[in-house]
């Protein structure tokens, strides 16, 4: 025991050394501490596998160690506990990066709580917002502007803000129903939250920085430490839909600071687009005289083929398209799937539908596989871009398995597929949902 | 076991934050790790008889299994790449990314064939 004590302190010196943030220093002293770090070695951990690199371990732990970083592997076991607060029930696809979901029944809120929002992570949280830190944070708007910017989170909330609920929903949301299966996280259909968000509209920004004949793209920079030597993670917009009213520099999320695993302090919220334009943990907006060329606004990520293509297939690289708006969609969170009821009994079917930038027109239900539907009631949004929500009721008369579908349709009569369109990297899933009901069986 | 303070004692000193890995840190952790771990390792791998853990030439892990544990559980977590369901392309798709846009590039070629080897039979399309 005094032994491990003393080896704890010298690789504790080492990592100080080497310029470990205190962050990292304090999931060293938590795995340590806790003997986790022994315990999942002997389970094929993979701490342990550090001694397995030969010729290139140097240059693995240079990635880390030289930016002041633990091998994942070693950080893995403090964080499965450490990060994710704050979200009980979340199902974690992989705990470093944190990304996780919610089932949909617990979704049933017509304002997702923050303990319900889903959590998309490329890289890792930053220590200002486990801290929930906001000095030293500031945000630049720079690029092809005449007044560039430079603000405090002070300077921000003094400007005048607006509150709005908005959908954000991850791109991948839906992967899991691809077939065949597609690469990335194995989102269901709970990679959405509906939430309250207030801040400054970025056009105000905008204007107040004063846009060049030049811009034409934003492109969002945020202070999460990227993972490995991956491009830091950036994403951005047509400065259309930056001047957009509803898209916002939030800084509160259901009338709190945001959430650690949300973006704190501040966040862009692109509402009706995928999730990855909603850049968390913002400290820079460059406006570009051109498309946004990051890493992630090329090559298949966040992009689809510009025409369908076969399941399985890999179209070549040049006709794949950015991805922008979501689509019709629709999530039935009541009942949960698997309720068990009995026949001749009533039962409350609930829901929300969205839309991207269009607008929902209905909601059909059908406990028979398809063959009739009936529609349900449709509650309008709260603003633009929130969730309708739906509301019915459906019964079985006799024993037996059903499933309760449901199916929005836009108001320009697009509808929810019954299968779902395929496409490399498995985006904008939104084939409907089916729930499954056990009738006196 | 004796000899650690002496790979210690090797150690340069106070360096600039953010320094390069020093030489001679591999045998460092390898010999911390050894102590927390003692032969448990080597008894794990692959049935043979322990090797004894030398200074310079920490032990070069080869099967498999080891091999995707290891070299990806450096950046993240494994249950992504466990949750997956892919194709033998698919997953030298994703291997090529790790290795050229996320600078895995300490993986060797021979390395990549063999994790691409256990991800496409224990992570493939039939897979449960």
């Amino acid at each position: 025991m005094k032994k491990s004590l003393e080896i704890h302190d010298q690789l504790r010196e080492l990592l100080v050394e080497n310029g470990a943030s205190g962050d990292d220093l304090d999931r060293f002293d938590t795995v340590m501490s806790r003997r986790r770090f022994l315990a999942g070695l002997g389970g094929g951990g993979t701490a342990l596998s550090l001694l397995g690199f030969g010729a290139g371990a140097e240059m693995a732990l240079q990635g880390l160690f030289g930016r002041g970083m633990i091998p994942a592997a070693w950080a893995a076991e403090a964080e499965k506990t450490a990060q994710i607060e704050g979200k009980p029930g979340m199902i974690v696809h992989n705990p470093r990066p944190v990304n996780g979901e919610f089932p949909p029944h617990l979704l049933n809120d017509d304002v997702t709580p923050t303990t319900r929002h889903f959590v998309r992570n490329n890289g890792l949280v930053p220590q200002r917002a486990e801290a929930q830190n906001p000095q030293g944070w500031t945000l630049a708007i720079e690029g092809e502007v005449h007044r560039p910017l430079k603000l405090s989170l002070e300077d921000l909330m003094q400007m005048p803000s607006a509150t709005y609920q908005a959908c954000i929903e991850c791109g991948g949301n839906g992967r899991a129903n691809f077939n065949p299966p597609v690469r990335g996280n194995p989102w269901d259909r709970g990679a959405i939250g509906c939430s309250e968000w207030q801040g400054v509209r970025l056009r105000d920004l905008l204007q107040r920085a004063g846009l060049k004949d030049s811009a034409v793209y934003t492109a969002h920079d945020g202070e999460d430490p990227p993972i490995g030597s991956a491009q830091p993670f950036s994403r951005g917009i047509p400065i259309d839909k930056a001047m957009e009213e509803h898209t916002l520099i939030a800084y509160r999320m259901n009338g709190k600071p945001l959430h650690a695993l949300n973006g704190y302090p501040v966040r862009v919220v692109v509402p009706g687009w995928i999730g990855s334009a909603s850049q968390k943990w913002l400290n820079r907006i460059r406006i570009r005289d051109k498309v946004h060329d990051s890493d992630k606004m090329t090559g298949y990520s966040y992009r689809i083929p510009e025409y369908p293509v076969p399941p399985g297939s890999r179209p070549p690289e040049s006709v794949m398209k950015i991805l922008t708006a979501w689509q019709i969609k629709s999530l039935i969170t009541l009942p949960a799937a698997d309720t068990k009821t009995s026949a001749g009994k009533r039962m409350a079917v609930r829901g929300h539908a969205w839309a991207g930038e269009n607008t929902v027109d209905r909601v059909l239900l059908s406990t028979d596989y398809g063959v009739n539907w009936k529609a349900a009631k449709l509650t309008r949004p709260a603003n633009k871009y929130a969730w309708y929500h739906f509301d019915s009721e459906v019964r079985f008369d006799q024993k037996g398995y059903y499933e309760i579908w449901a199916r929005a349709f836009d108001q320009r009569g697009n509808a929810q597929p019954f299968r779902q369109p395929w496409n490399p990297r498995g985006y904008l899933g939104n084939v409907i949902h089916r729930v499954p009901v056990l009738v006196d069986v | 076991m004796s000899e650690l303070p002496r790979f210690w004692r090797l150690w340069p000193g106070r360096r600039p934050v953010r320094a390069r890995i020093p030489d001679g840190f591999i045998a460092v952790a390898a010999a911390a790790l050894s102590v927390l771990m003692g032969n448990a390792l080597a008894a794990e791998h692959n049935g043979k008889p322990p090797k004894p853990m030398v200074e310079n030439a920490p032990m070069v892990e080869t099967a498999p299994k080891k091999l995707f544990e290891t070299h990806c559980g450096v950046c993240h977590s494994l249950e992504l790449p466990r949750s997956q369901r892919l194709d033998r392309n698919t997953w030298r798709w994703v291997m090529d990314d790790m290795v050229n846009k996320f600078g895995a590039t300490w993986i060797t070629g021979k390395q990549q064939e063999l994790i691409i080897d256990y991800l496409t039979e224990n992570h493939g399309p039939q897979s449960p």
